[in-house]
């Protein structure tokens, strides 16, 4: 894969931990043939391959950096796993959408819809924010990455550095979320 | 660490679910009660859902960079490699097929004179086509055998090798005629048949009587005759087997018969039932074969034998020849020489006997 082989379990643990995103590709990429073939097996096309092998790589990558978590099984076994538990999710979410469409049609969706629209506006306000900051609120939320990892990513002195950066970057993204939305509502 | 900042970590531990124990009842209970802090909640709530989200698309679309740029990357690169290894292959394969071609065009003249739509024959002589595949083979085989043992197609009299049994240099010996020959006992009938066997009419155009000097203008001529071989007649012959102690007759066997009958021993009488038994054993062994004599279109010299018929190339059919068996073998007598006949489906040359003890039981 990138000229060392086949990695040991531990070795692609350690590196998820330290934040190392090729261990991503690496995992897709060598349980792509095993989730293919469980989709397609289980009323599945190829088109519904890559999302769900996408979110399962990304489920194992959060997964792993959580603190308590601790595997137990083969790396390949877990991740075939949460494969299944996915795939089976999305057919599930399937054989609903007739009755989540019914719902929309009587009038439930609206609120949804506005949730909806906070939520892209927010999105795009993260997307528009400082570099180091969108990163820094990224690795502590979503990768979960604990902050001695995260300060030597970012280049910071310490754990607390990280913490209080957190704090800083996350009350800029909120007063730029709500001073958003007193326009919006000023409009 | 102010008032504000320990209430977003508060927050932020109650969303992670680090929040536990009293803490997240104190912090239940200030939820239900302070509208500002649920308001605070859903906002913290919002956007670290947005991170999150931006987060998980930044991660996808770095997946789906990485994996399926690089199938794009090898695709045109095996495709050059495929488009390459196929258009050597097919430049090869085109010269291998038309090297052959380019060598051998003067031969197109050949070929068309060869062409039996275009070759018109007048002569009654001359092969018709052939329908029964086996005599074509025939044809082919000895003609095949013939050249590898290099032939002169040139001219049919010429003398060959000193093993084959025509190599006759004393004709009157066996130039007996067709009748006197019959007379002889070993002959029970003759089937003179000076006939060439319609089998034998083949097709495809062969060369005939070619001059080794001019062969081009040969090919060049209009009519070619084609010629197989050819069966000039088939007998049939009785092969006496031959037994070591074949000289004992009935009424010596009698006498000691007589003898034993007056008091001999029971061992003479066991050597009079075997000698019986040989006698007997020489009448059943005797047995008849049939001689077809051909002439091969290509004077090749030499017999096929296939344990009950004989087929004789390039031997005069009015010699006296002389079958015997002897140990399940069949020997050839012919102008006071033996000749062992192999029993195979193959076309042998006469292979002289030369063994002495072999020769003296043969012509006793």
């Amino acid at each position: 894969m990138f000229g060392i082989g086949k990695l040991a379990d531990h070795i692609i643990i350690e590196r998820i931990k330290q934040g190392d995103e090729k261990m991503l590709v690496y995992l897709y990429k060598e349980h792509h043939t095993m989730v293919k073939n469980f989709i397609l097996k289980n009323n599945g096309d190829d088109s519904a391959v890559d999302d769900v092998l996408q979110d399962t790589v990304i489920a194992v990558w959060k997964n792993t950096n959580k603190p308590e978590f601790l595997l137990q099984a083969k790396l390949s076994t877990y991740v075939m796993a949460i494969g299944k538990n996915l795939w089976f999710k999305e057919l599930k979410k399937r054989t609903k959408f007739k009755l989540v469409d019914e719902a929309n049609h009587l009038g439930h969706g609206s609120e949804e819809m506005n949730l909806d629209l906070d939520q892209s506006i927010i999105r795009q306000l993260v997307k528009d924010m400082d570099k180091t900051c969108g990163k820094l609120l990224a690795y502590f939320y979503f990768d979960g990455f604990s902050t001695k990892v995260i300060a030597e990513k970012l280049g910071y002195a310490n754990a607390d550095t990280v913490k209080s950066k957190k704090y800083q970057c996350f009350k800029k993204l909120q007063g730029t979320v709500l001073a958003t939305y007193n326009k919006e509502e000023l409009l | 660490m102010n008032k504000d900042e320990q209430t977003y970590h508060s927050i932020d531990a109650y969303l992670s679910g680090e929040l536990q124990g009293r803490k997240l009842d104190e912090f239940k209970t200030e939820l239900r009660t302070n509208e500002g802090l649920q308001e605070s909640v859903n906002i913290q709530e919002k956007i670290i859902s947005a991170v999150n989200a931006e987060r998980d698309k930044e991660l996808k679309e770095y997946l789906t960079g990485k994996t399926r740029k690089k199938a794009l990357q090898i695709a045109p690169i095996y495709k050059t490699w495929i488009l390459t290894a196929a258009a050597i292959a097919i430049l090869i394969s085109a010269v291998i097929i038309l090297i052959p071609y380019v060598n051998t065009t003067p031969e197109k003249n050949t070929t068309a004179i060869h062409s039996p739509e275009k070759t018109k024959t007048t002569d009654s002589k001359v092969y018709q086509p052939a329908p029964i595949k086996e005599t074509e083979t025939t044809t082919v085989d000895t003609q095949t055998l013939a050249i590898a043992e290099v032939p002169d197609i040139t001219d049919d009299t010429e003398p060959e090798d000193a093993n084959v049994i025509l190599e006759i240099e004393d004709e009157d010996e066996f130039t007996e005629p067709l009748d006197e020959q019959n007379s002889d006992d070993m002959i029970t009938s003759v089937t003179e048949t000076d006939k060439t066997t319609d089998a034998l009419k083949i097709n495809t155009p062969v060369i005939k009587n070619i001059p080794p000097d001019q062969p081009t203008a040969i090919l060049k001529s209009a009519e070619i005759e084609v010629r197989g071989d050819e069966l000039l007649a088939s007998r049939r012959f009785t092969v006496p087997g031959i037994e070591p102690d074949f000289s004992i007759d009935a009424t010596r066997l009698d006498e000691r018969q007589k003898d034993s009958a007056t008091g001999k021993k029971k061992d003479e009488n066991k050597n009079i039932s075997t000698e019986r038994e040989n006698v007997t054993d020489y009448a059943a062994t005797s047995r008849e074969v049939e001689v077809e004599y051909w002439k091969s279109i290509v004077n090749y010299k030499g017999y096929q034998y296939d344990g009950s018929k004989v087929k004789l190339y390039g031997i005069d059919q009015t010699k006296m020849l002389n079958f015997r068996e002897l140990d399940s073998r069949l020997y050839l007598k012919s102008e006071e020489k033996q000749y062992y006949l192999e029993k195979n489906k193959k076309y042998n040359r006469l292979v002289e006997v030369t063994n002495p003890t072999l020769l003296k039981v043969l012509n006793d």
